[in-house]
């Protein structure tokens, strides 16, 4: 009886480390990897290349706004302005 | 009749032979691999280490300036890196001094030379158990033409000093393991344990063969044996095994307990992780996907052993699983086994299940392939023969099944001979043409010796010309296997491509392409000349215009 007991319980423990590994452990990992990949070194250098490169792209252009969005960050930029001028 | 009767018996002996020498001269034909120097110097360091604690003044002397001599900004330190097993690289070191050898090549040639007989040896103790199990001359035949035609491990046996050296040592143990289920007395048990310390010492993943041995002694327990004398059988082990672990293992002289605990916790996760492709993706060797080594195994390994594995293996999962259910309380025989052949095969299908999922489930550090599995190749050699044997059965009748099927593995040849001497670089017909690409061929820079020789004759008015790496390979490495006279003719700039006359390309980088650009070919250099082998980049040649 021992001995079945035993084979059973292996079996058992055999078959919940593969579920879980095959569950939680792989969503784990998933997430383990996202965390590693975003804050890498390689990642940041990238994020800062990419920045560097789409602000030389925007000082090459003629414009960098469309009418409607300088009319929009012009409006927005005055009416903080007085806020703050109006504060105490 | 004779003559049919006497290649009959004496075939083994011819195959052998032919082997070995074909070995002994094809050994020049190899470059040299970028882990090799480290492990050179991992020798001459706990070489040093030693004579130092024996006090032996002239020796040391020897070694110290052997190890001054060493140099490279990329050559990690063995100080750094002590947990290495030393089981090759020491010996080889000994050699080295004792040979007086100073020229780099004999160096790494003599390496080769010892790292190629090894695998010979365990190749004959393979043709040893398949010949404990099979009996039958057709089947050990094919056992051991699976087991040393395997491009990736033909190629291997010629260098690597890591994986092939376990590998072999693997087989050897196995071997003396079923010794010692046939008749387990002292001898057999002293033979068993002396071989276990010498496997988990050169790497300590083969604790498994250990652990897997004192499993078994409990599950053999039948109502005829008593406790006492298991134990006694597991106690004498220990004592033997641990011993030889110690003497075997200079790393773990100064603290043997916490040393060894800490070199396992570093094989299931190494503190250096960087980027791989891996299936037109660049992975991180910290986090493989499930699929990695099932991919790796199935597009390097040969058709044929391939096909027989899966077929041998199916059979010996199909036997666990009838087992399995038809346990009783009270049984005659034991549980999993009938006899002791179904015993031996038990032992390999149940290591191999287990080593396989394991690595695929717990998330262990893996990179350059399946190099570091290369001792699986034992286990699925032996269960391609399993494979083979069913078949040999199911078609007994029909000669020419028979006859196909003992020639057939002959054709594992083809990819030896097509891709010689790079035969690390194989990949089977699976990989179809449009992923060949996707996979990194030369991570251990093997070409490297090829590539600079070919430089030195394409440019024989050149001398110091500045050589440019676009690679994660340290090329500087490759000089030490050319001719004294060509090695100061290049100088190897790493990646300062200003400065570079030429640039080495290839697809092996630690870093995401996509993202770091420090292996992009600058716009002033031109590809002169590039190095394929079926269809597949090896290396890429730039010049300056």
């Amino acid at each position: 009886m021992m001995k079945i007991f035993i084979y059973k319980l292996l079996a058992i423990l055999v078959g919940f480390y593969i579920i879980f590994q095959l569950t939680i452990g792989l969503v784990l990992k998933d997430i383990k990897n996202s965390i590693s990949n975003y804050s890498s070194e390689e990642n940041i250098l990238f994020v800062k290349e990419k920045i560097r490169e789409e602000l030389k792209n925007g000082l090459s252009k003629d414009k960098i706004l469309s009418p409607e969005d300088a009319k929009l960050i012009k409006n927005f930029y005055f009416k903080i302005k007085k806020e703050i001028e109006n504060s105490k | 009749m004779k003559s049919i009767n006497f290649f009959k018996d004496n075939f083994i002996y011819l195959l052998f032979t032919i082997y070995f020498f074909l070995g002994i001269f094809l050994v020049k034909d190899y470059g040299i691999t970028v882990d090799e120097e480290f492990h050179r110097y991992s020798g001459l360091y706990w070489l040093n280490y030693i004579a130092e604690i024996a006090h032996l003044d002239n020796l040391k002397l020897e070694v110290t300036q052997k190890l001054n001599e060493i140099s490279g900004h990329t050559l990690p330190n063995p100080k750094d890196f002590p947990f290495y097993g030393v089981t090759f690289d020491l010996p080889l070191a000994f050699l080295e001094i004792i040979f007086k050898i100073e020229d780099s090549r004999n160096i790494f040639l003599l390496r080769h030379y010892f790292n190629f007989f090894v695998f010979f040896i365990s190749s004959i103790y393979f043709f040893l158990l398949l010949k404990d199990r099979f009996k039958d001359n057709k089947i050990l035949f094919i056992g051991i033409i699976l087991f040393l035609t395997s491009p990736r491990i033909f190629g291997d046996s010629f260098y690597n000093n890591k994986d092939i050296i376990f590998l072999s040592l693997v087989t050897i143990n196995i071997y003396y393991l079923f010794k010692f289920f046939d008749n387990s007395n002292l001898n057999n048990l002293f033979l068993f344990s002396l071989f276990s310390s010498l496997t988990c010492a050169t790497r300590i993943v083969g604790i498994f063969l250990p652990l897997s041995f004192i499993i078994y002694i409990f599950v053999s327990k039948d109502q005829n044996s008593n406790w006492s004398n298991i134990f006694k059988k597991i106690i004498t082990f220990n004592l033997i095994f641990f011993t030889f672990l110690i003497l075997f293992w200079p790393y773990l002289w100064a603290n043997p307990i916490s040393n060894f605990f800490l070199s396992l916790k570093i094989f299931s996760s190494y503190p250096i992780e960087f980027k791989m492709l891996f299936n037109g993706h660049y992975i991180n060797s910290k986090f493989l996907p499930l699929n990695y080594v099932p991919i790796w195994i199935s597009i390097t390994t040969p058709l044929i052993t391939l096909f027989l594995f899966l077929f041998g293996y199916f059979i010996l999962l199909k036997r666990f699983f009838i087992r399995l259910v038809n346990i009783r309380v009270l049984a005659t025989s034991n549980d999993f086994w009938k006899s002791q052949t179904e015993k031996k095969d038990f032992f390999i299908f149940l290591n191999f299940s287990a080593i396989f999922f394991y690595i695929i489930l717990s998330n262990t550090d893996l990179y350059n392939g399946w190099r570091h599995l290369y001792f699986l190749h034992i286990f699925l050699s032996y269960i391609a023969c399993i494979g083979v044997y069913k078949l040999f059965l199911n078609f007994r009748k029909i000669k020419y099944v028979l006859l196909i099927l003992t020639i057939l593995p002959l054709a594992n040849l083809y990819g030896i001979i097509k891709f010689h001497p790079f035969q690390s670089f194989y990949f089977n017909e699976l990989l179809i043409n449009s992923k060949k690409k996707d996979f990194e061929v030369d991570y251990w820079g093997l070409a490297g010796t090829k590539f600079l020789e070919d430089l030195i004759i394409n440019n024989k008015n050149l001398n110091d010309l500045n050589l440019a790496v676009a690679s994660f390979i340290p090329l500087e490495r490759s000089l030490k296997m050319m001719k004294n006279v060509n090695r100061s003719k290049i100088n190897i700039v790493g990646q300062n491509y200003e400065i570079a006359d030429y640039i080495f390309h290839n697809n092996i980088s630690e870093v995401d392409k996509s993202k770091n650009k420090k292996y992009s070919i600058p716009e002033n250099f031109k590809l002169i000349d590039e190095f394929y082998i079926q269809g597949f980049m090896i290396y890429q040649l730039f010049k300056k215009i």
